[in-house]
């Protein structure tokens, strides 16, 4: 039976990546060609990242006799990064999956049930593990020559990590469903919203820190193997298995398989409660209040609104650059002296620097413009209530360009914000603020369009689980990383003509590219994505 | 008021509406019946402009649904066979969001919005997220937004299915009243004895074709619509 409904799952999985929209159909080669690339370029972007925290710390603590620890620390990252990479999805996968009263209807063991919806759960841990696993395991591989015996502990201990990982996503997922049961919809978003931004507070920190962390460990090294021997023994033992020691091999699966077990009878005990329970707030009563009528486009922009503030997952997904642009103009407003003080000292040894922090400056207002990928999922989170839209007195074009406008006034009006706060922090005159700013609206409304042609070229209306549109569709991953892949041909532009062309003129120029590529998708979408969205 | 003349619509090779041909007026309730897979939503949906069509035309108040979907789309109201309306809204913010689409004005809609809502016993629901809402309440939520703009003309696909006694009886009498005044109804269903009570006309569909239209009495004479549904059914197969 369990085979069965995993089976089930991986085919929800593989219809996800395989068909397209409400006919059934596969998707084309070419698509999933390029999804593929993009999953693995972003896997390999993360992937280096700590394969260079590897190489920093693997040679000393090994040469120090503390190899365990290397396999410890990285050991550690795997698991939060597992734990991260499953945990905003395992709520959802676990509890709330559309087919529960059906599966639960038929002689199927809640227990099973339970099975299946962690596989869904597991890959995404799995994924996330073997990220920072891989490239611990690689540089330990290239740099001290092992066995095939040593090589395949390391393996044995990556599988036990990411079983871990997928035990404590469940435990978290478990708390989140019987919190939510008593929260009403506001507060549990507030409480999403909050934990999510500091979870990302938290990661930011430590990132930026990490290379200072990391030498304060190799320096370090002989006092915190120390305590983890007398404090964390598993942990210990994890790094000992990586290094072929079997009776350490053998404690580290007996530990995380118990707990594995432990919690899954757990779960398994409650799983019905929780995955049937409505929420037990107060149900507030409707008072008649006098209405206010409104206009056509007023209205759209309000749905489009409703939508994005009452999911947490699309929130806080796609909506994160207006978070960054207002921390930020708050940053820079309280910490301008000292950042006009790096600069004075950077520009001192490097006078060149002075001419492009206008540049760089509309670069970095880009990069988090990009994080704003409000349109990209918002044609696909129509799902099955698109019916309403298209059977309205409305044009495909007034519902369109409502999604583009929301998406851009969530990403350009806090972005102007913080152009304006940045370039008076940087002591930038008015004719590189102005352009400054400019250039942020225009990749603002560029993203914007990008985002919403690739959704209507690649829709999804069939989702179980929203978050499969908002966090890993391609229309997302393209808008993300076609942002990215903007700016770094800008950049390659400037290298290029940089030294021909005074730089307020090559800003001027860019935001012009951006504007009139943004111009070119939004007359497309205009023409042919209507047509499109009206035959969906 | 609704004129359905020659419609096709093809899924790749099959043929889901052949050829079919119906004409609803003012006043009229017109129920199209059908077994599973007939063909009924589909014609239903190419009638409301959700759904494009290979040939044929559709006129709403005559005008063409493909020429001037907007002003055909704003004379009539769709109610689907299952309502999924937008979780993220409550009632009253999903009421609004049509009030305004159709441009109902405030003071109409207050109106319209109490008086059907009192009537389908929603009105205290009405701030709850419709997330919250039961399949029968979502199916009175989309009626009442079906009516709160006036509509001259309602499409609705299976209509009774998921509302409680009350509110079936409530919506036949509405259907009624709606008639009296000189709207058009037409609707799909599956059971017979509602459409042999309620319509004025019925037209029976299978495999995409016409097989019998016309006023109750022409269809059924002496006999139950039941029986002379599976005739049909039968003779035609």
């Amino acid at each position: 039976m369990v085979r069965v409904l995993i089976k089930k799952q991986l085919r929800e999985l593989g219809a996800f990546l395989f068909q397209r929209g409400k006919k059934g159909t596969r998707r084309s080669g070419g698509t999933l060609v390029l999804y593929v690339l993009l999953m693995v370029y972003a896997l390999c972007a993360v992937g280096w990242l700590f394969y260079m925290m590897a190489a920093e710390l693997c040679e000393p603590m090994v040469n120090g006799g503390l190899g365990w620890l290397y396999f410890a620390i990285m050991g550690i990252m795997a698991i939060v990064g597992g734990v991260f990479g499953s945990i905003f999805t395992a709520y959802s996968s676990l509890y709330r999956a559309k087919d529960n009263d059906l599966l639960l209807s038929m002689p199927v063991k809640p227990s099973a049930l339970l099975l299946a919806r962690m596989t869904g759960t597991y890959l995404m841990s799995l994924v996330f593990t073997l990220d920072i696993m891989v490239p611990t395991i690689l540089v330990y591989n290239i740099k001290i020559r092992t066995g095939l015996w040593m090589l395949a502990s390391e393996i044995l201990v990556t599988i036990l990590i990411s079983i871990f990982s997928l035990t404590l996503s469940c435990i978290l997922g478990w708390i989140i469903g019987l919190i939510s049961a008593h929260l009403k919809g506001g507060i549990k978003r507030f409480i999403s919203v909050a934990a999510t931004l500091g979870l990302l507070a938290i990661y930011f920190y430590v990132y930026t820190r990490v290379y200072r962390y990391l030498q304060l460990m190799v320096a370090n090294g002989d006092r915190i193997g120390d305590t983890v021997k007398k404090t964390l023994f598993p942990v210990y033992h994890m790094g000992l298995a990586c290094e072929g020691k079997g009776m350490s091999l053998v404690i580290s699966a007996a530990i995380v398989l118990a707990i594995f077990g432990l919690i899954y009878f757990a779960l398994s005990r409650s799983f019905i409660r929780i995955a049937t329970t409505k929420n037990s707030s107060v149900k507030a009563k409707y008072r008649e209040k006098t209405m206010r009528s409104g206009s056509q486009p007023a209205a759209l922009l309000k749905k489009e609104a409703k939508r994005f503030t009452g999911s947490t997952v699309y929130l806080v997904n796609c909506g994160l650059g207006t978070v960054l642009f207002l921390i930020g103009a708050a940053a820079v407003i309280i910490k301008g002296d000292y950042l006009r003080g790096l600069i004075a000292q950077i520009t001192q040894v490097f006078p060149a620097t002075q001419e492009v922090i206008p540049l760089l400056l509309a670069a970095s207002l880009a990069l988090i413009c990009s994080m704003n990928d409000i349109s990209a999922p918002s044609v696909s989170l129509e799902g099955k209530t698109i019916w309403i839209l298209q059977s309205m007195p409305v044009s495909a074009w007034m519902v369109l360009r409502a999604k583009l406008v929301f998406h851009v006034l969530m990403t350009a009006v806090p972005g102007l914000i913080c152009a304006i706060c940045s370039s008076a922090a940087l002591g930038l005159d008015f004719a590189d603020t102005a352009l400054v700013a400019l250039f942020a609206i225009a990749f603002a409304v560029f993203g914007a369009a990008m985002g919403l042609a690739m959704n209507l070229k690649i829709p999804n209306l069939d989702w179980v689980n929203e978050a499969t549109v908002i966090k890993q569709s391609l229309p997302v991953m393209i808008g993300i990383f076609g942002s990215w892949l903007a700016v770094l041909i800008l950049a390659g532009l400037y290298f290029l003509f940089g030294r021909i062309m005074p730089q307020l003129a090559y800003l001027a120029a860019a935001a012009a590219i951006i504007a009139a590529a943004a111009g070119f998708i939004t007359a497309w979408i205009k023409k042919k994505g209507t047509v499109i969205f009206a035959e969906l | 008021m609704l004129r359905i003349e020659h419609l096709t619509k093809q899924y790749g090779e099959k043929k889901a509406v052949d050829d079919l041909s119906l004409h609803i007026k003012p006043g009229e309730i017109y129920g199209f019946i059908g077994h599973n897979g007939a063909g009924k939503t589909t014609t239903i949906k190419a009638c409301c402009g959700i759904l494009p069509f290979d040939s044929g035309e559709v006129y709403i108040g005559g005008k063409s649904i493909k020429e001037s979907p907007l002003g055909c789309k704003s004379m009539l109201a769709y109610i689907p066979d299952n309502p999924d309306l937008y979780d993220f809204m409550t009632g009253i913010q999903y009421l609004n969001f049509v009030a305004d689409i159709f441009g109902v004005s405030a003071s109409r809609r207050e109106e319209l919005i109490h008086l059907y809502a009192d009537t389908f016993e929603l009105t205290e629901d009405l701030a709850q997220p419709i997330s919250a809402y039961s399949h029968g309440m979502k199916q009175k939520l989309a009626i009442i937004s079906a009516l709160i703009h006036e509509p001259k003309l309602i499409i609705m696909d299976e209509p009774f299915v998921g509302l409680d006694p009350k509110a079936s009886h409530l919506l036949k009498e509405i259907m009624r009243k709606i008639c009296h005044e000189g709207g058009a109804i037409f609707f799909s269903t599956h059971v017979l004895e509602v459409a042999e009570k309620l319509c004025d006309q019925i037209a029976i569909i299978k495999g995409g074709r016409l097989i019998k239209s016309g006023t109750m009495e022409e269809v059924k004479g002496d006999e139950s619509l039941e029986s002379v549904f599976l005739e049909l059914e039968e003779n035609h197969g």
